[in-house]
C-alpha cells in the first residue's frame, strides 16, 4: 500500500501490532473477540466517504430531499458494514495446529484450524504470515476448516513464522478488520540437501570406505534371498521376477555388517552449510538405500541406524547444529 | 490487482441498468445507443466470443463519445450535461472492467447517477425504483468482495436484500434529524423547462389557454378554518397599464413598497401552508389578503408575494391572510394616475356608454360596477372559446360578441371603471382548487387560473369584483373541472386527464386518495424542509442542540444495537418440538461443563460417559437416554412426558451439582 508508507502508516501499524501481540499471552487456540480485532475503513471505503460527501453537496444544493434520503440510506450502510465485517471476525476460534518441516529454501507449511461461531458464517477470510502470500477460505457449509499456510524458509534450524495476521473485508469492502495472533507454531528446516560425492577415506576406517563404494555405485553384490513382506522396493529384483522365478531380494555385502558413518571430521572442510547440505543429501541417499549409518558431528553423536525415525533425527541434528542456543 | 469474477461481472452490469433506466427518457439518441452497445459487448467478451478491447479500439471510443457529448451538449453546462457525461462514462468503463478497481469506479459513480435521477423524477415510484437500484448496486459491491468461486446469481441480491433492510431504519432517524441547510451556492435548474402559470401581461385569450392545462399549480393546507369555496381568491400579480389590448405590468412597479399601502385587518384571520410547484416565475400566491412575507420573499406592489430569485424548485411556506380587510385607505397621486392610465385613443364606444352608466349611478362607483355587472349577467355568455377581437377589442367584447373568459370581463370592467375616473386594476391568479377530503387539503391546477378587478373608492381602499361571478356563478363557486366538464376546449392539452373526472363513484375516491398520497409525499418527504423545525418542535417541545443530539443518539445507539444483536446472534437453530429444544439447552449445558456430545457418539453412549464423569447424574442420564430411543423409534407418545420428567430432573441434579462445586471453590 504505497499511501499507506506515504503517510508513515505502515510504521504506526507495525507499532500497534507489537502492542497488540504483547496484550495477549501466546495460546494455542485463540478466540477472537472485540479485544483483538481491530478495524479501520479501506480505501474503498474512504472513497465510498468522498462519494458520501459529493451526495451530500448534491442533496443540500439542490434541496432534494429524496438525494438526502439516500445519502442517508448509504451512510447506514457504511456504518452497518463495520459491524457486518467486525462480526465477519468475531466469535472465530483459531487453534495453531502444527509446522511442518522443510529444506531450506522450499516454503515450510503450517496448520492452522478455524472453527466458526456457533450457528454464524465467515466468509473470505484471509490469513497470511507478515510477507507471506495469504490463503482465503470461507467458513460457511463446514465449521471447521484446517487451512495449510506457507512461510518462505530462507536459513536451517527453526524457523518462526511471525505472527499469523486474519484478516477480512467482507461483505462490503468498505473496512478492513484484521487481527494478530501470536500462534508459537515453528517449524523445522533443514539444510538444503547438495548433491556431491562422498569424501575419500582418510585413515583405515572402514565406514568411509563404505561409503565411497556406495559413492561410486558399484556394490558387493552376494546373492538372492527371497522376499519378505515389508523389504523395500528397492532391493526388489525385478528382473529375476520378471524372468518368472518369484519375488527375490538382491543381497550385497556390507548392508548389515559394515556401518556407514557420516562423519564431520571426514567431510571436506568446504564451509559449515555446505558441508552440513552435503551429509543431509546423504542421510536422505542412505535412508533410500536402506542402509545403515551413524551420524557424527560437533555436539552430537547419533548411533548407526535406519529408517524414517532415525534419518528424522539426523536432519534434525543438521538443521540444529551449532544453533542449539536458540528456541 | 484482483480480477473479479464472472458471476460479478453480471452483477456490474445489471447495476449499470438499473441507474441508467431513469435517464433513458431524456438522454440523446446516440448515448442510448451506447448504453445498449457496451453491455452487449461485454456480455460477448463474457461469452468468450470478443476478446477484451485493445487500447486503440477504447481510444477511439472515448474520443468519439467525448465529440458526441461536447456537440449535444455545448449550449447548456447545467446537471444535465453532467449527468450525461457520468452515463457515458459508465458505459465506456462498463467494456473493460476486469479488475475489482474498474468495478468500484462504476459501483460508486453509479451510485452517484442514481442519485442525480432524483433532480429529474420525484415521484413515488422513482423513489422506490432508486431504491431497488440500490439494492441492486449493493449486491454488485458484495459480488466482487464475495468468494469468486461462487457462482450463484442470487446470494449478492440476498445479502444486500438484507444489509438495506437492516440500514432502513437508521437512514429513517436520519432523514428527520438532519439539519437541513439552504443552499451553499446557487445551482441552475430546470434550464429547459419551461415558464407555467400566469404570465406578466394578460391578452384577452391568455387565461383560457392555461384552462388546456391539468398541470398542478399548488397545493394548500389550512390550519383550522377553511375559507369558503367563494372567499379562495389566490392573488398572484397586479396588472396596471393597458394599451388598448393587452393588460401589463408597468416598469418599475415591482420596485413599490407594499408597506406604504397599509392594510387593516377586519375580520378573522387565515393561517394556511402553500407547496408551489416551480414555475420559473418570480410571482407566487397569496390568499386575499397576505399580511407579512414569509423569509426569503416579500410582498409586493398591489399586495401580491413574491420571490426574488425565480421559484425554479418547488416552493413551501407559510402564511397568514386576512379575508375581511382595509386596503390602502389613501392613494398618492403617483398611484392615482397609475390606476387611472389608459390610451389616450381607441375602444371609443365603450368609453361613451361608460359615461353614460356613470350619470346613470349618479356617480357612485359601486351603483356603477352594479350596472355593469347587471349588464353582463343579462346579454354575456362564459366561454372558453369566446370569438377573436379585432381592433378595440374592448368595443367588440362589450357590443359584439359578448362572450368572453374572465379575462375578458376583468379587463373590460376595469377599462370602464378607469374610462369614468376610478381606479381601477387587473388581478390575476387562481380561483377555487379542488378540496381533497381524505387529508384535508386544496389542490389548485392550471386551469384553476383566474382573473378578477378591483376598484378603489375614497376611504374603503380597494374592492374585489369578480365580473365573471355575475356571468357565471357557478364557476366561482364550483371548481372549474365542474363548470367547463362539457366544453371540448377545457384540458385540450390533457385528453387523458379528462378521464380522471369521473363525476362519482369509487374512482374519484381512489384518485382523491392517490392524490393524498402523493401531497404527503410532497409535504413530508419532497418538502421536509419545510416541515422539519415544526416536526420536531411537536416531537421534543423546543428544539436546543443538546436535544437534538439526545435525539440523534438515542435511536441511533437503539438501532445499532439491534443491527449488532441480529449479526452477532447468529442463525436461529431451526424449527424444533418444545420437547427437543428442551434437549438441547440441557445438552448445551453438558457442554458448558467440559462434557460435549461428540458429533457420532449416540445418546446411549454419551450418557455412559457423562455418567462416568459425574456419577450423581449417571442415573437420571441412563434413564434419558432410554426414553429418548422410546420416543423417537418406537414412537410412543405416552413416554414424552417421562422424558420430559427426566430432562427436568437432569436440570436439577445439575444445578445441585453446580452449587456444590461452587460452594468448594468458595
Amino acid at each position: 500500500m504505497s499511501w499507506g508508507e506515504a503517510l508513515g502508516i505502515n510504521r504506526l501499524s507495525h507499532k500497534l501490532r507489537s502492542w497488540s501481540l504483547r496484550r495477549f499471552p501466546r495460546d494455542r487456540t485463540v478466540t477472537l473477540t472485540q479485544k483483538r480485532i481491530y478495524i479501520l475503513p479501506s480505501a474503498a471505503g474512504v472513497s465510498f466517504m468522498v462519494l458520501l460527501l459529493l451526495l451530500l453537496l448534491l442533496a443540500i444544493n439542490y434541496e432534494s430531499n429524496l438525494t438526502y434520503g439516500l445519502t442517508f440510506l448509504l451512510a447506514s450502510l457504511l456504518i452497518l458494514s463495520i459491524i457486518q465485517t467486525y462480526a465477519n471476525l468475531a466469535g472465530l476460534e483459531v487453534t495453531a495446529v502444527s509446522g511442518h518441516a522443510c529444506y531450506a529454501g522450499d516454503q515450510a507449511g503450517f496448520t492452522v484450524e478455524l472453527r466458526a461461531a456457533k450457528g454464524r458464517d465467515h466468509e473470505q477470510l484471509s490469513l497470511r504470515w507478515d510477507g507471506g502470500t495469504p490463503r482465503t477460505l470461507d467458513l460457511t457449509n463446514q465449521r471447521v476448516a484446517q487451512v495449510e499456510l506457507s512461510c518462505p524458509a530462507l536459513r536451517r534450524g527453526w524457523l518462526y513464522p511471525g505472527p499469523l495476521k486474519l484478516e477480512t473485508q467482507f461483505p462490503l469492502g468498505l473496512f478492513r478488520a484484521w487481527t494478530w495472533i501470536d500462534t508459537g507454531l515453528r517449524a523445522l528446516v533443514y539444510p538444503r540437501p547438495l548433491a556431491c560425492r562422498a569424501p575419500e577415506s582418510s585413515g583405515g576406517d572402514g565406514a568411509l570406505e563404505s561409503n565411497r563404494v556406495r559413492a561410486q555405485g558399484i556394490e558387493d553384490f552376494q546373492g538372492f534371498a527371497r522376499f519378505e513382506s515389508g523389504a523395500s522396493l528397492h532391493q526388489i529384483a525385478w528382473k529375476v521376477y520378471a524372468r518368472g522365478q518369484g519375488l527375490h531380494i538382491k543381497q550385497y555385502s556390507g548392508t548389515a555388517s559394515n556401518d556407514v558413518w557420516l562423519d564431520w571430521a571426514h567431510w571436506p572442510a568446504t564451509s559449515d552449510e555446505e558441508r552440513l547440505s552435503g551429509i543431509c543429501y546423504w542421510a536422505i541417499e542412505l535412508t533410500q538405500r536402506e542402509q545403515t549409518f551413524g551420524l557424527r558431528i560437533p555436539g552430537c553423536v547419533l548411533v548407526p541406524d535406519s529408517g524414517e525415525s532415525h534419518r528424522l533425527r539426523v536432519m534434525k541434528a543438521l538443521a540444529l547444529y551449532g544453533l542449539e542456543g536458540q528456541g | 490487482m484482483k480480477q473479479i469474477s464472472r458471476a460479478a461481472v453480471i452483477w456490474q452490469l445489471a447495476a449499470f441498468a438499473a441507474v441508467v433506466i431513469p435517464h433513458l427518457s431524456w438522454l440523446p439518441f446516440w448515448l442510448i445507443g451506447l448504453c445498449l452497445a457496451t453491455p452487449a459487448a461485454r456480455l460477448m467478451i463474457h461469452g468468450g466470443r470478443w476478446s477484451l478491447p485493445h487500447w486503440s479500439l477504447k481510444l477511439l471510443l472515448i474520443l468519439l463519445v467525448a465529440a458526441g457529448l461536447l456537440v449535444t451538449f455545448s449550449r447548456e453546462t447545467g446537471m444535465k450535461a453532467t449527468v450525461a457525461l457520468l452515463v457515458a462514462g459508465l458505459a465506456l468503463k462498463l467494456v473493460e472492467i476486469y479488475h475489482r478497481r474498474d468495478a468500484l469506479v462504476l459501483l460508486y459513480v453509479s451510485l452517484f447517477v442514481c442519485a442525480t435521477g432524483f433532480l429529474f423524477h420525484q415521484s413515488i415510484g422513482m423513489a422506490i425504483y432508486a431504491l431497488l437500484s440500490v439494492v441492486v448496486v449493493i449486491a454488485a459491491l458484495n459480488s466482487i468482495f464475495q468468494d469468486p468461486q461462487r457462482t450463484d446469481l442470487l446470494r449478492p441480491l440476498k445479502r444486500s436484500v438484507r444489509l438495506v433492510a437492516l440500514s432502513f431504519p437508521l437512514m429513517l432517524v436520519l432523514f428527520v434529524l438532519f439539519p437541513r441547510i439552504g443552499p451553499l451556492w446557487s445551482v441552475p435548474m430546470n434550464q429547459q423547462s419551461a415558464v407555467s402559470g400566469l404570465s406578466d401581461t394578460l391578452a384577452p385569450g391568455d387565461i383560457s389557454q392555461l384552462t388546456k392545462s391539468d398541470q398542478l399549480a399548488f397545493r394548500v393546507s389550512f390550519d383550522g378554518r377553511v375559507p369558503e369555496p367563494a372567499q379562495r381568491y389566490w392573488r398572484s400579480l397586479v396588472y396596471t397599464e393597458f394599451d388598448g389590448r393587452t393588460w401589463r405590468i408597468p416598469p418599475g412597479y415591482e420596485r413599490w413598497h407594499a408597506e406604504e399601502e397599509g392594510l387593516t385587518v377586519q375580520g378573522a384571520t387565515v393561517d394556511y401552508e402553500v407547496i408551489y410547484e416551480p414555475s420559473n416565475r418570480n410571482w407566487l400566491v397569496a390568499l386575499d389578503q397576505p399580511l407579512a412575507a414569509p423569509q426569503g420573499m416579500r410582498i409586493g406592489p398591489g399586495h401580491t408575494l413574491m420571490i426574488t430569485r425565480g421559484a425554479d424548485r418547488r416552493l413551501n411556506y407559510r402564511l397568514r391572510s386576512a379575508l375581511e380587510y382595509q386596503l390602502q385607505s389613501r392613494l398618492s397621486e403617483r398611484e392615482r394616475a397609475v390606476y387611472l392610465q389608459l390610451p389616450p385613443e381607441g375602444n371609443l364606444r365603450s368609453r361613451e356608454r361608460a359615461g353614460q352608466w356613470w350619470e346613470e349611478a349618479y356617480g357612485n362607483p359601486e351603483r356603477f360596477v352594479d350596472r355593469v355587472l347587471d349588464q353582463f349577467s343579462r346579454t354575456f355568455t362564459y366561454t372558453l372559446r369566446p370569438p377573436a377581437l379585432a381592433n378595440d377589442p374592448i368595443d367588440g367584447f362589450l357590443f359584439d360578441t359578448q362572450q368572453g373568459f374572465c379575462g375578458h370581463y376583468a379587463g373590460a370592467l376595469a377599462f370602464l371603471l378607469r374610462s369614468v375616473g376610478v381606479p381601477a386594476r387587473v388581478v390575476g391568479g387562481y380561483q377555487g382548487g379542488e378540496w381533497n377530503p381524505y387529508e384535508q387539503y386544496l389542490t389548485v391546477r392550471q386551469y384553476d387560473a383566474h382573473a378578477w378587478t378591483e376598484y378603489w373608492i375614497e376611504g374603503r381602499g380597494w374592492v374585489r369584483v369578480d365580473p365573471t361571478a355575475a356571468v357565471s356563478p357557478e364557476r366561482i363557486v364550483e371548481s372549474s373541472d365542474r363548470v367547463f366538464a362539457g366544453d371540448p376546449a377545457f384540458l385540450s392539452d390533457a385528453p387523458l386527464a379528462r378521464l380522471r373526472f369521473a363525476r362519482s363513484g369509487w374512482l374519484v375516491d381512489v384518485r382523491r386518495q392517490l392524490e393524498a398520497l402523493n401531497f404527503n409525499w410532497h409535504r413530508w418527504v419532497l418538502n421536509y424542509q419545510g416541515q422539519q423545525m415544526q416536526f420536531l418542535g411537536r416531537l421534543m417541545g423546543n428544539v436546543s442542540m443538546e436535544k437534538m443530539i439526545v435525539a440523534l443518539l438515542v435511536p441511533f445507539a437503539l438501532v445499532m444495537s439491534v443491527m449488532a444483536w441480529t449479526q452477532l446472534r447468529g442463525r436461529r437453530s431451526s424449527a424444533k418440538s418444545p420437547l427437543e429444544r428442551k434437549l438441547s439447552t440441557l445438552l448445551e449445558k453438558l457442554e458448558r461443563l467440559g462434557l460435549p456430545r461428540l458429533p457420532n457418539e449416540t445418546l446411549q453412549a454419551y450418557s455412559l460417559r457423562v455418567g462416568k464423569a459425574c456419577p450423581v447424574l449417571r442415573d437420571p442420564m441412563s434413564r434419558l437416554a432410554s426414553c429418548d430411543e422410546a420416543v423417537r423409534y418406537a414412537e410412543d407418545d405416552a413416554q414424552k412426558s417421562d422424558l420430559l420428567a427426566v430432562i427436568h430432573e437432569c436440570h436439577r441434579v445439575l444445578r445441585s451439582v453446580q452449587a456444590i462445586d461452587f460452594e468448594e471453590r468458595a
